[in-house]
């Protein structure tokens, strides 16, 4: 560990590849870098399901969205949320309810600057720079608690996330102390990539991660499950992305749902 | 086209309008950006396909339109390129399904420009799509720089306001130890400016009280091996005084993880250093003070005033400290002590921290005065305690006890009287000191007949005549007269200050006189007489003690003399007992010469069977006016004398042909009584013979000349000359050895023994000293010794052999145990002719006792 002094301040690395821009470039997104398309063309050619993974996965957080406000829910805290592009919780969540609120978190500091300039002048909708391994800071951002109530139900939102924490106990810290402030009847919404369904690709998958300043970590279904401890799982629980609520005969991977080799769950705080 | 064919056309299409969006939807559903859910999109896809069904049908092809129609289908962000492909082949295939063959080539031409224009305005909002994400991630971009770039300049600032305001001392240097910025607070804190410190390296405020361990760590730190440090040193500041302070530094590492700068923190703790210093020193004191609670402490001023006392003085000495403080410590110390502690007083103060012990006397409250023992240190320039600290103790019963033991050392415990030693130191201080030309006298007295008193009535008796002389001795004796116990019967008198040469001499008639009347001796009358001799001498420097002490000697042998009176002065003329040992040497001398010298054969049993099995030869010496004189009596003198090697030779002479003679007859009388028992002739050789080579010479020549069987020659040593680190003697008994000699270890277990030469050294045999077998039914210890011993010598390989066997128990008991052979009394004295013992030997005679029967 270097201990930098803390009155220095980091650098933006451009020349590093970075997950939420590369996760752009598989949706077909154009808010990405050379860097960023290199490593992504590298995993697709060792992986070319991935861009499909990405959307299928995209899939599930809008269902998850569009859950969530049949049950009720209002406010949304999306972490790891990435680069904005049509089809963001808010959008989804602003379409059934005006009101409806959302933060969105991520580390990635130009995904953070480009959500600002998207986001700027909508209502209810707030983005801040966080590490989810520093839960707390979160928690007492000003733009966080300025827009949600945390004494009411708030459904936090780990899409694609935590497998970006290989530290299992930093990871179990930053689900507990963010559970720790929601009221009984919040949500839990997460995917998490896992090695279960296509072992051999994953390792090289985690492998090529290993070179960008988020490196992955796969866990077993029964390590993200883990995840939900406190939290009562909704139908139909911890399943592979595609099998989560599935709309129609058309959604993506739906014969062969472990080819998305990556777990969805939707958790009630009790 | 006719406007019937027309409507007909579009009723037929928008028929199938909802088949041709499910179609389109499943073509290009996996190409979108953002996945909608399957209602959503077909909702997209029906308003589209009817924008296509009206294109293809009117009039005339609105090109803007068409365009905009590739337009909306990338707006709903069906932006892959595949998207347009699929897109193109659903419509085109689609569009046409089901029309009659004119029909379609009728409308052939317009779907084709159809396609194109869809196209064109597809790729067109795509290109700018493209270029409005790209500008937009880069503008992202640069937002995101200049907010780093604000957040550094604002932690900048804020750095540089605290680094000027900060109470702590902040220095930056390079790796090179270069200073490069420093901040108000350590220009104040070392009173160098900063442009003065900035043309400074680190390694100046190096202090020469700096652990190592300090520099090692700065070392680790510039070598990128440690992060940071924290310790507390010194520091000159520039005024020349020492200041401490607690010191940080960190590293500052580059992008590539380089070390790059230095930063020191610092901060000014010398006044808690200091106070801690200052505490550490009173705790020590009190920590002296409780750790020593039996002792008194006692606190004076350089002029020897009490500052302070710990409570044990009461229990010491009987004062309280409140009425000790402020007297003068000098004043109740014995005034025989008082110069010498003055003394040590003022050493002390000249030698400030320096410890010093003392024994003085010290008066009690109660007015007795008591030994003490103290020890005083120089604190007075300590500022936590300031005086001269003196830890004392009371030694008086120590002091009691050492003098009762120099008392012991110097005295007869019998009589209580001075012994030697005391007579001697104070004979050679009357020497040394009396005056020029005074007289001092010793008188040597000696009971006559004393041994017969110790051997009738016994030691206890003998013991209670001596203390009795004692005190009529001493009664008799003037004040001033020191009498003294020499040991058995021998008084000695000192007479210091003799007025001269009658006096000493009437003292002694005194003395006899007094010895005159009888004793009661445990209710017997009983009469003592005594000599006397007298020495004296005229004190001067050259005068020596044992001089005056060998005159005494000589004049009372002389007064001894039958023919002399009871008192005798010496003169120069008399002989000193010396003499009498020449002559005593004569004699022996003559004796041996002469062959007046005898030996006698001890027979030595063997315990399993009881038979004869060998002698001891003893040499005794018929003297003509002493009787038959044993070893003990003159083998100490022939070996002081040197003539132990004439003697000695001529006993292995002697018993070696003694030995042979009694093989030739015991195997001509007896040829087949005990063919293999060869007997054997035990020799005793000193340790004196065995300084001489010539040794091993005369046993060869007396082996040669007797014809006797070298394996029956048997030569016993001490254990004392067995231990030997001699390396002749070692040679001599490894050449008796090779002769085919046996070799005997003599009286085991009386010397103080190290069992490794039992190892080393060709020991056959050992012989149990008769200590051991005289204690046997008395006391287990040597029953036990025995037993270990025995064990011992057979696991070695060497027999074992016990002497001085008295009684019948005795030897059942060595028997049993087993031990090999015996000798002593109960089997037979040591017997003068040749021929008894031949009767033994010859016949394999049994000896009484053990056992009855061999078996």
């Amino acid at each position: 560990m270097s201990s930098r002094p803390s009155w220095l301040p980091e650098d933006i690395p451009l020349d590093r590849p970075s997950a939420a821009r590369m996760y752009d470039y598989y949706l077909g997104g154009h808010h990405n870098f050379e860097s960023d398309r290199r490593m992504a063309e590298q995993a697709m050619a060792m992986w070319p399901d991935l861009p499909l993974i990405m959307r299928a996965n995209r899939a599930f957080l809008r269902r998850a969205v569009n859950y969530l406000i049949e049950q009720g829910i209002t406010q949304f805290l999306d972490i790891g949320s990435g680069i904005p592009t049509v089809g963001n919780v808010h959008e989804v969540a602003q379409r059934a309810h005006r009101e409806a609120r959302v933060v969105y978190v991520d580390i990635d500091p130009i995904a953070v600057a480009h959500s600002e300039a998207i986001l700027r002048g909508t209502e209810n909708v707030g983005v801040i720079r966080a590490d989810v391994r520093e839960p707390q800071s979160i928690l007492d951002n000003p733009v966080v608690t300025g827009l949600l109530d945390f004494d009411r139900p708030v459904a936090v939102f780990m899409v694609a996330l935590l497998h970006f924490v290989p530290d299992d106990e930093t990871a179990a810290n930053a689900i507990r102390t963010i559970a720790a402030a929601l009221a009984p009847g919040s949500y839990l919404v997460m995917s998490h990539a896992s090695y279960e369904g296509t072992p051999e690709k994953s390792r090289e998958h985690e492998e090529l991660y290993r070179r960008t300043p988020t490196p992955m970590k796969m866990r077993s279904k029964r390590e993200v499950e883990q995840f939900f401890a406190g939290f009562d799982l909704v139908e139909p629980g911890l399943v592979f992305l595609p099998l989560w609520r599935p709309e129609g005969p058309d959604d993506l991977f739906l014969d062969e749902p472990e080819r998305c080799t990556g777990f969805a769950g939707v958790g009630r705080k009790r | 086209m006719q406007v019937a064919q027309r409507d007909q056309l579009r009723q037929t299409l928008h028929g199938r309008r909802v088949a041709i969006a499910g179609r389109w939807h499943r073509a290009i559903a996996h190409t979108g950006f953002v996945p909608f859910s399957f209602s959503e999109a077909r909702e997209h896809l029906l308003a589209l396909v009817d924008r296509a069904i009206d294109l293809l049908l009117a009039d005339k092809l609105d090109r803007q339109e068409a365009q905009s129609l590739g337009t909306a289908i990338a707006a709903l962000y069906y932006a892959h390129p595949d998207a347009l492909s699929h897109t193109q082949d659903v419509l085109a295939r689609e569009l046409l399904n089901g029309l009659t063959p004119e029909d379609r080539l009728a409308l052939q031409p317009r779907l084709t420009t159809l396609m194109s224009e869809l196209a064109a305005g597809f790729l067109d909002y795509a290109r700018r799509t493209i270029l409005a994400e790209q500008e937009s991630i880069r503008g992202a971009l640069l937002t995101a720089r200049r907010q780093a770039q604000d957040a550094l300049h604002a932690s900048e600032a804020r750095f540089r306001a605290v680094f000027d305001a900060s109470a702590i001392g902040m220095g930056i240097g390079d790796m090179e130890g270069r200073i490069l910025e420093v901040n108000p607070a350590l220009e104040r804190m070392l009173g160098y400016a900063a442009a003065e410190m900035r043309r400074m390296i680190v390694s100046q405020f190096m202090h020469p009280a700096d652990a190592a361990s300090v520099w090692e760590l700065y070392g680790d730190l510039i070598s990128g091996q440690a992060d940071s440090f924290e310790t507390e040193k010194r520091y000159f500041r520039k005024d020349g005084a020492t200041i401490w302070c607690h010191l940080t530094v960190s590293l500052v590492r580059d992008a590539e993880g380089r070390p790059e700068y230095q930063i020191a923190m610092m901060e000014n703790v010398t006044e808690r250093v200091n106070a801690e210093e200052a505490l550490r020193r009173s705790e020590a004191r009190f920590r002296a003070l409780v750790q020593n609670a039996s002792d008194v402490v006692t606190i004076v001023d350089a002029n020897g005033r009490v500052l302070y006392e710990s409570p044990a003085l009461l229990g010491m000495l009987g004062y309280s400290p409140q009425e000790m403080i402020g007297t003068d410590v000098f004043s109740l110390i014995h005034p025989e002590d008082l110069p010498r502690i003055h003394a040590l007083f003022a050493e002390a103060l000249a030698r400030p921290g320096a410890t010093i012990p003392a024994e003085f006397r010290f008066q009690h409250q109660d007015g007795t005065w008591r030994w003490l023992e103290a020890i005083g240190t120089n604190l007075i320039d300590d500022p936590a305690v300031g005086g001269v600290v003196v830890n004392t103790r009371d030694i008086t019963e120590r002091k009691a006890f050492e003098a009762r033991l120099e008392h012991q050392a110097q005295h007869d415990p019998l009589t209580g009287l001075p012994n030697r030693v005391l007579l001697l130191d104070r004979l050679s201080r009357a020497l040394a000191t009396a005056e020029e030309h005074a007289l001092v006298a010793v008188l040597f007295l000696d009971l006559d007949g004393f041994k017969l008193v110790n051997d009738s009535l016994g030691h206890e008796a003998g013991d209670h005549l001596l203390m009795a002389v004692g005190q009529r001795l001493q009664a008799a004796l003037p004040l001033g007269a020191i009498l003294a116990r020499f040991g058995g019967d021998e008084f000695a008198v000192l007479l210091d200050g003799v007025t001269g040469a009658n006096e000493p001499v009437r003292i002694a008639r005194d003395l006899l006189a007094a010895l005159r009347a009888p004793f009661d001796v445990d209710g017997r009358e009983t009469f003592v007489t005594a000599a006397v001799g007298i020495s004296n001498v005229t004190c001067a420097p050259e005068a020596n003690p044992s001089d005056v002490i060998r005159e005494a000697d000589t004049a009372l042998y002389e007064a001894k003399s039958a023919d002399h009176a009871p008192i005798a002065v010496y003169e120069r003329s008399m002989r000193p007992p010396l003499v009498e040992r020449l002559e005593r040497k004569t004699a022996l001398a003559l004796a041996l010469e002469r062959g007046e010298l005898r030996l006698y054969y001890q027979p030595v049993v063997e315990l399993a069977t009881g038979r004869v099995v060998g002698a001891e030869a003893l040499v005794r010496w018929p003297h003509p006016e002493l009787g038959v004189l044993n070893p003990a009596d003159f083998i100490g003198l022939a070996e002081d004398t040197g003539l132990i090697v004439p003697l000695g030779a001529w006993v292995v002479r002697e018993a070696c042909a003694q030995a042979s003679a009694w093989q030739g007859q015991r195997d001509a009388a007896a040829p087949s009584a005990v063919p293999s028992a060869v007997p054997l002739i035990s020799v005793n050789l000193s340790a004196r013979q065995l300084l001489r080579t010539e040794v091993v010479t005369e046993v060869t020549e007396a082996l040669r000349t007797s014809g006797l069987d070298p394996h029956a020659l048997e030569l016993e040593v001490t254990e004392s000359v067995a231990m030997s680190h001699d390396g002749k003697t070692r040679r001599i008994l490894r050449a008796f050895h090779d002769l085919g000699v046996r070799l005997a270890i003599d009286d085991f277990g009386t010397g103080y023994s190290s069992l490794a030469y039992l190892r080393e050294l060709p020991f056959d045999a050992l012989k149990i000293d008769r200590t051991f077998v005289g204690g046997l039914g008395r006391d287990p210890g040597s029953l036990a010794i025995i037993r270990a011993t025995a064990t011992l010598a057979h696991d070695l390989g060497l027999s074992v052999t016990a002497e001085g066997v008295e009684t019948v128990e005795q030897a059942r008991t060595l028997r049993q145990l087993p031990i090999d052979r015996a000798q002593g009394y109960y089997f037979s004295r040591p017997l003068p002719g040749a021929d008894a013992m031949l009767d033994m030997l010859a016949v394999g005679l049994r000896l009484p006792g053990e056992p009855d029967t061999a078996s």
